[in-house]
């Protein structure tokens, strides 16, 4: 078994169809390289799923998000970073970006995982979350009458997560928080992973993301810079410097983006 | 009675808010209110557990003091690392308390962390969303705000997203428990809920504070006792406490400082590293 694959074959698994969940946090263990080669290429705009900042702000910046739903837009992880395209994009309702309570968004990749059909939840009751997501609902248990916000189900076609070792068999290893990844990767109907470094197999003691999750495996050393990626590196300030100026351009950012390193 | 400032007695005042049956994880989104924290633990609220970041994670800290590098604190304060699922479930139980900012609170307690402007779809300015403020308000033992800059902007009629639950129809009839506004603590005064009405009402004035400024800087009618204490003064144990142990350099100063006077802070702080 080799679960070891290029960047061209994650990108030639996406269509303007399909639905993305994109692993990490804010700044934090973004697999920026894959993201990068989706930026460059020739793929229809597709949908995105993420506790977001440099991963939205990239892809929407170089038109590859015909809409989105997100935890929160910023970067957690400290870097010197303002999400200005992703933000201009919300400002104007060019695409459709909608935002969502933090632990509900986790809760809809929670219920696919456990393949049950809503996960229920307190959060969100009496507040616009619910408003701007009209498809959820709210109802009342069965037993005791409690409402409580019924958060459907979200198969991403896709999830694309960063991770710091792998091995050939797709058994991943995340260090540090491993956010939500976990969930993401029992959700999405086909899992890629970037990571830091390929390992033997048998070298993983303990696995994060078991291998019979895992499709694909992308070595991508540095892969979640400009990023940050626990504990191999910080955030890429400079980097990060050089990406804001570009985006105030539109032509600028398309010769940025063009020359950003991918997987 | 010792001289003071009113950052002291702001935090001070955030510190009182905490008691000794508080058993929950606890973080600010404000200097002055990570500091009182630490600062309830020591007096108030022995069972607090301060929470922060370290080694790739959230942490607890044995004790808290200031300047402190989220990411990267002394080896000696961590008590112990955890998982951001870990952080939820702590959400969600009931055991997660995070002093919270807004850009805009009604007079119903309702915050608003999302956006500017009357269509939700086209916002004339945007913030990083309601993140998890909606939980929260819900699920957290009770909500306390904090803001350095009480304003007609932040305090108005009708927040333009509802990103915080505040005294509505859900929590009168019951549906919801949990997570009620208690109290919001600005630099110029504290506002409580009046129980019946869970309207606004003006509960103390800082020290130097007139109730024309506070009137004048408030969108929305608020409920006015017909006497408006003083903010209790900071006791000699807090400032003590404040001054040499938690917060020697001043960081909760931070929050009202703006333009040369944060450099200049800011610049001082740093030679406490």
């Amino acid at each position: 078994m080799n679960k070891l694959v290029s960047v061209e074959e994650v990108l030639a698994e996406l269509t303007g169809e399909s639905t993305v969940v994109v692993g990490g946090w804010g700044d934090i263990r973004k697999p920026m390289r894959v993201l990068a080669a989706i930026a460059q290429s020739q793929i229809e705009p597709i949908r995105v799923f993420s506790y977001a900042a440099l991963d939205l702000d990239l892809l929407v910046g170089a038109g590859k998000v015909k809409g989105g739903v997100y935890g929160f837009i910023s970067a957690d992880g400290g870097a010197p970073f303002k999400p200005r395209l992703v933000d201009a994009a919300r400002r104007s309702g060019a695409i459709e970006l909608r935002e969502m309570d933090e632990y509900m968004f986790s809760c809809q990749f929670k219920a696919a995982a456990e393949r049950v059909p809503f996960f229920p939840i307190r959060g969100g009751v009496g507040t616009d979350v619910l408003s701007v997501n009209p498809e959820i609902r709210t109802i009342r248990d069965p037993y005791r009458n409690e409402l409580v916000v019924a958060v459907p189900a979200v198969y991403p076609d896709l999830a694309i997560l960063h991770a710091n070792r792998a091995d050939a068999h797709g058994n991943i290893e995340i260090l540090g928080d491993p956010y939500f990844d976990k969930v993401f990767a029992k959700a999405a109907k086909k899992v890629f992973v970037s990571c830091e470094e390929i390992v033997d197999v048998g070298q993983i003691e303990n696995a994060s993301i078991l291998g019979t999750f895992v499709d694909g495996v992308v070595k991508a050393p540095g892969g979640a810079r400009p990023g940050s990626c626990y504990p191999s590196y910080s955030y890429d300030a400079e980097f990060l410097s050089a990406y804001q100026t570009a985006a105030e351009d539109p032509e600028a950012f398309a010769s940025f983006v063009a020359q950003m390193p991918a997987a | 009675m010792s001289y003071f400032t009113r950052e002291e007695q702001i935090t001070c005042a955030i510190a009182r808010s905490f008691s000794e049956n508080d058993n929950f994880c606890a973080v600010a989104t404000c200097n002055s209110g990570s500091v009182a924290l630490a600062l309830a633990k020591e007096l108030y609220a022995p069972k607090l557990s301060l929470v922060g970041w370290a080694n790739g994670r959230y942490c607890t800290f044995k004790n808290l003091t200031f300047p402190h590098i989220p990411g990267s604190p002394p080896k000696g304060s961590i008590e112990t690392t955890f998982d951001s699922d870990e952080a939820f479930s702590l959400v969600v139980r009931g055991k997660w308390f995070v002093i919270m900012q807004a850009v805009q609170i009604d007079q119903y307690g309702y915050s608003n962390l999302s956006l500017i402007g009357r269509d939700k779809s086209r916002p004339t300015q945007v913030f990083v969303g309601s993140r998890g403020v909606p939980t929260n308000t819900v699920v957290m033992p009770r909500t306390l705000y904090f803001s350095s800059n009480h304003s007609s902007r932040l305090f108005v009629e009708q927040v333009d997203f509802r990103s915080g639950l505040g005294y509505g129809s859900e929590r009168k009839c019951g549906d919801v428990k949990w997570g009620q506004p208690i109290e919001i603590i600005t630099n110029l005064c504290v506002l409580d809920f009046e129980p019946n009405s869970g309207r606004a009402r003006l509960r103390s004035l800082h020290e130097g504070v007139s109730l024309d400024e506070v009137i004048e800087n408030t969108g929305f009618e608020l409920i006015l006792p017909k006497d408006v204490p003083m903010t209790v003064a900071p006791s000699d144990a807090e400032l003590d406490l404040i001054r040499n142990e938690i917060d020697p350099a001043g960081v909760h100063r931070l929050d009202f400082l703006r333009g040369e006077h944060l450099k200049a802070a800011l610049g001082e702080i740093a030679k406490y590293r």
